[in-house]
């Protein structure tokens, strides 16, 4: 199956579920649980069930389009539900019927991996799931977000969408699965994983990249104070994709790692509490 | 009847499995026991997916209560107006009946108030209502999690609930989950429904479906073991059947298959632990061996209930077997690459401990310290330069890609380093063994030099975290410091090494940087206790240890002592001087500091004379304990005649310091080898 038709099947199979399709959140992001449908839609007890693409930029991991197996951004497939289903293990079981891969005929394997985001102050409880032996999807029960203990419980499903691929079409290497019936994934993204790799290891500007972080923590921190949660959010996401090129550039000590990650949960933890505020003063004022 | 839970969850981490079922055991015993139910015998078993309790023949109702409480005397029932007192209102209160349920009863004491208490059983069916829920509460995990509204914990969701007391439902909820009699079969499967009639037919009813769930343990590890090795008969081959990855395949598999693929044979290069590593613990596959244990081109992967489709979950499981083990080969080759020289200079940027610097500290430290022990054993020089190369390269291959993905393959992986390099081969060996043991009672370095560098290792381990203060309390010894202890212990005593607790703590502390912590002073008897707990596994009794301690004394000659003195003691002639020792140490603890020198002049009385004279004329021994305790029998009698005839405390001070002198003399004789005075009477 083509890896777009591997988007659009799942799009199609969640949408039946009741999903709202979203379309990618427009900012740099290392996971898809940045996107802020899931960091706010895990935090009230508001139901939620939403599904998107979100590609995933990990500066360090890029190779410059050279190791077949490495890349500096890639697909997210994120399903999130709110509060999580007691069938959700098989509705994930049949998704991935939908996309050519019967549960019945393959090995499927949940291998326990309890999922953790320092930056986010977030952790959860699930697995990671092996398809024949390969891990192609992280399962996930959210049980803190940003600090708070979470009721109801938002259940994270994000496939690897390479993986799939990879797997669904017999490819070796990334960048010969096919992205429809004439263009490979190489001829799409190569060009731009080496630019990327030049910019991220060789070219991004240290102090320029130290300065955006002061001023997004700077500008995250005032946007709460006026109650603007979702533009201070923004600022919050920018300085965790600041602090991933700064890593990828060699340019941070340990304790400087151990600082800015206290800082952007710090951030997460403000735009989280005045979202909840708000949200409760609108649930009183009913 | 019979009684069946069945808690159904999503997937149970494995290591979880067992716990939870030893628990759910002992917890349904002990709340059986508090519900006077009773019972024939009962079980636990399940798959990740299901912990199940069955319980045969459980009685149909509780057992009565039927029991007399004394209260109050019989004046206190009621008083002049013919009310109840306080009192007997309180007594009656306290065991749960009205006071008009109070009887009197004549006693030898008089007549006294008595609550009769009687309890009915009450309905099992009834009971088992409470007992299942709080039996699934009681259940507790490493780590548990909370996935629906009622913030009920647990390690994964329940998602359904078997309770049975014969065809019975036993009908609670618990998680929002409601309890029925319906099993579900394997999760790749459409969920339909398995019901279940009674707690008899459980088993064979998840056995007899399309695809068979294995729900008993034992069973499931009987099926994975014949199917594997049906898969290595047809290749002619047997398989690696690793403890560990048994169980561990047994727990994430309701009915475990195996097929057999097949591997590059460019990957055969791969050093032998590195590639059983990679596929016994990153991808859980069964590596391949001919009959002499040689490792062979082949996997065996297990899947779970379903069989069809072999080809082409083969070549995916291959795929990513090929992945891992290219990585391997890549980091391999790295280090292969860089060399030992190259990684021990990494050393340096890898710390230690806290206050006691880096690893490349730590390697200075071990070299010198193996130099100075190899000459106290006057190791010949040859052996002597191999061990002290093989302890400057001990902690290289900490500093190796391999290693750093592989912990566990420390050491082994140093030598097989070695061995690409071209180094002598005792030093391989030696980097080889370095981490031997890995517990108290594992394999030991076979070769010398390997045994040196080891026992180095752990010394310097053991005086640096003392010195630095952290010294092993209790439960508390996150740095396995008793493991490393008993290992050097072990080592000295399989060797038979003449070195003393005092000698190897003097050497292994004089490098060590200063710290205002240091607690090195515990260490001495930090490693007597391993010793003492040697002693005790060969049934050495606690006062013979307690003679023979001794922190100059070399280790093995102290291990010697003990077991010649154990022997020694079923003479009753040497109970008796070891009797007579014990009053010589207690008179001589009171006896003045500086005592004149024995006056023979002094000596008037016969006893006195005859003692002297058979303390002179003991034949003098040197390294033989055996013939010492025998030639002490010789003062049995005259120290038993001395004692029941000299008086030692006279009130001529110069004869009663003279007689504390002979005493004393006697004791060097008495004490030469071990502390007779510790000795207890044997009966």
């Amino acid at each position: 199956m083509n890896f777009q038709d591997i988007i659009h099947n799942l799009q199609v199979y969640w949408k039946k579920q009741g999903c709202i399709v979203v379309q990618p959140y427009d900012l740099e992001k290392g996971a898809g649980t940045f996107n802020p449908f899931t960091f706010f839609g895990s935090l009230t007890p508001k139901p939620t069930s939403v599904c998107y693409v979100e590609p995933c930029r990990r500066p360090a991991d890029g190779r410059y389009g050279e190791n077949p197996n490495r890349l500096g951004k890639y697909y997210q497939f994120q399903v999130i539900l709110k509060p999580s289903p007691a069938n959700i293990q098989q509705l994930y079981l049949n998704s991935l019927k939908a996309i050519g891969l019967d549960p019945e005929i393959h090995d499927v394997r949940w291998i326990e991996d309890d999922w953790q985001s320092p930056t986010l102050g977030a952790s959860g409880v699930g697995w990671e799931i092996w398809l024949d032996g390969m891990e192609i999807t992280q399962f996930t029960y959210f049980q803190i977000m940003a600090g708070y203990n979470l009721k109801p419980i938002t259940v994270e499903i994000t496939y690897g969408l390479e993986r799939l691929a990879m797997y669904s079409q017999k490819k070796d290497t990334i960048f010969d699965i096919m992205w429809n019936d004439t263009t490979t994934y190489g001829e799409m993204v190569k060009e731009s994983e080496r630019q990327f790799s030049h910019y991220n290891f060789e070219e991004a500007n240290v102090a320029n990249l130290r300065r955006y972080v002061e001023e997004n923590d700077e500008e995250c921190r005032s946007l709460c104070k006026k109650g603007l949660y979702l533009p201070a959010y923004d600022c919050a996401m920018r300085v965790s994709h600041y602090f991933n090129t700064l890593e990828a550039r060699g340019a941070i000590s340990v304790s400087d790692r151990t600082n800015i990650i206290a800082k952007i949960r710090h951030l997460a933890k403000l735009c989280a509490g005045e979202y909840i505020k708000q949200h409760e003063e609108k649930e009183a004022a009913k | 009847m019979n009684a069946l839970l069945q808690i159904g969850t999503e997937h149970l981490p494995a290591r979880f499995l067992r716990p939870a079922l030893e628990q759910l055991k002992e917890n349904t015993i002990k709340i059986l026991a508090e519900n006077r139910l009773n019972y024939e015998a009962l079980e636990t078993y399940g798959t990740y997916k299901k912990l199940v309790l069955e319980i045969q023949n459980l009685a149909a109702v509780s057992e009565d209560i039927s029991k007399e409480i004394k209260g109050p005397p019989a004046k206190l029932l009621k008083d002049a107006d013919g009310k109840f007192t306080p009192q007997a209102l309180g007594f009656a209160a306290k065991n749960g009946i009205k006071a008009e349920q109070l009887v009197v009863k004549e006693t030898d004491k008089g007549p006294f108030i008595y609550a009769d208490i009687k309890i009915k059983g009450i309905k099992t069916e009834k009971l088992l209502t409470t007992i299942f829920p709080e039996l699934i509460k009681s259940l507790n995990f490493a780590k548990n999690m909370v996935w629906e509204d009622s913030g009920f914990r647990f390690a994964r969701p329940i998602r359904s609930i078997i309770a049975l007391y014969g065809s019975k439902i036993i009908k609670f909820e618990i998680a929002g989950v409601k309890s029925s009699n319906k099993a579900y079969g394997l999760s790749s499967f459409k969920q339909t429904p398995i019901i279940i009639k009674n707690p008899e037919s459980y088993k064979d009813a998840l056995k007899n479906q399309i695809h068979p769930i294995l729900v008993d343990i034992e069973e499931r590890k009987k099926a994975l073991i014949r199917s594997i090795e049906g898969c290595t008969k047809l290749l002619g081959y047997q398989a690696d059947l690793d403890e560990d990855l048994i169980n561990e395949t047994v727990n994430f598999t309701e009915h475990p298959i195996a097929l057999a693929g097949d591997m590059a044979l460019s990957f055969m290069k791969l050093p032998k632990k590195l590639l059983t590593t990679v596929l016994k613990t990153q991808i859980k596959m069964f590596p391949v061996v001919n009959k002499k244990g040689e490792l062979q081109p082949h996997f065996i992967a297990v899947r779970d209930g379903v069989s069809v489709n072999q080809e082409e979950v083969k070549t995916g499981f291959r795929n990513v077997m090929t992945a891992r083990l290219t990585d391997a080969v890549f980091f391999f080759e790295n280090d292969l690459k860089l060399g030992l020289n190259n990684m021990r200079s990494k050393l340096k940027n890898i710390n230690f401990i806290d206050g006691m610097g880096t690893m490349e500290d730590k390697t200075k430290r071990i070299t010198d310290l193996t130099n100075s022990i190899a000459k106290l054993l006057n190791f010949n020089s040859v052996d002597a330069e191999n061990a002290k190369l093989a302890a400057s390269y001990a902690y290289a291959d900490l500093a190796s890609s391999v290693v750093y993905e592989f912990t566990d393959l420390q050491g082994y992986m140093g030598g097989v380093y070695a061995q690409k390099e071209g180094r002598a081969q005792d030093v391989c060996t030696a980097l080889e063994e370095f981490y031997l043991p890995l517990s108290a009672s594992s394999d030991l370095p076979k070769t010398k030099i390997g045994s040196l560098v080891s026992l180095a290792g752990k010394l310097d381990t053991l005086a640096a975290n003392f010195k630095a203060g952290q010294v092993p309390s209790g439960s508390q010894d996150p740095f396995a410091l008793r493991r490393q202890a008993m290992g050097a212990v072990r080592i000295i005593l399989a060797n038979n090494w003449p070195l003393s607790i005092n000698k190897l703590v003097e050497l292994a502390s004089r490098n060590l940087p200063e710290n205002a912590n240091n607690q090195l002073a515990q260490l001495p008897e930090f490693l007597w206790q391993r010793l003492q707990n040697i002693l005790e596994d060969s049934l050495i009794p606690e006062d013979i240890i307690s003679a023979v301690k001794n922190f100059d004394t070399s280790l093995n000659i102290v291990l010697l002592n003990a077991e010649i003195l154990a022997e020694q003691l079923k003479s009753e002639t040497l109970q008796a001087v070891a009797e007579s020792a014990k009053r010589v140490a207690n008179i001589l603890k009171q006896s003045p500091q500086n005592l004149p020198a024995l006056n023979l002049a002094l000596l008037k009385e016969q006893e006195e004379v005859a003692l002297n004279k058979a303390v002179d004329d003991l034949p003098k021994i040197k390294d033989d304990f055996k013939k010492e305790l025998k030639n002490l029998s010789a003062l049995k009698q005259p120290l038993e005649d001395f004692f029941a005839k000299i008086m030692v405390n006279t009130k001529e001070a110069e004869i009663k310091n003279n007689r504390l002198a002979l005493l004393t003399k006697v004791k060097t004789v008495l004490f030469n080898t071990v502390d007779l005075g510790k000795l207890k009477k044997r009966g």
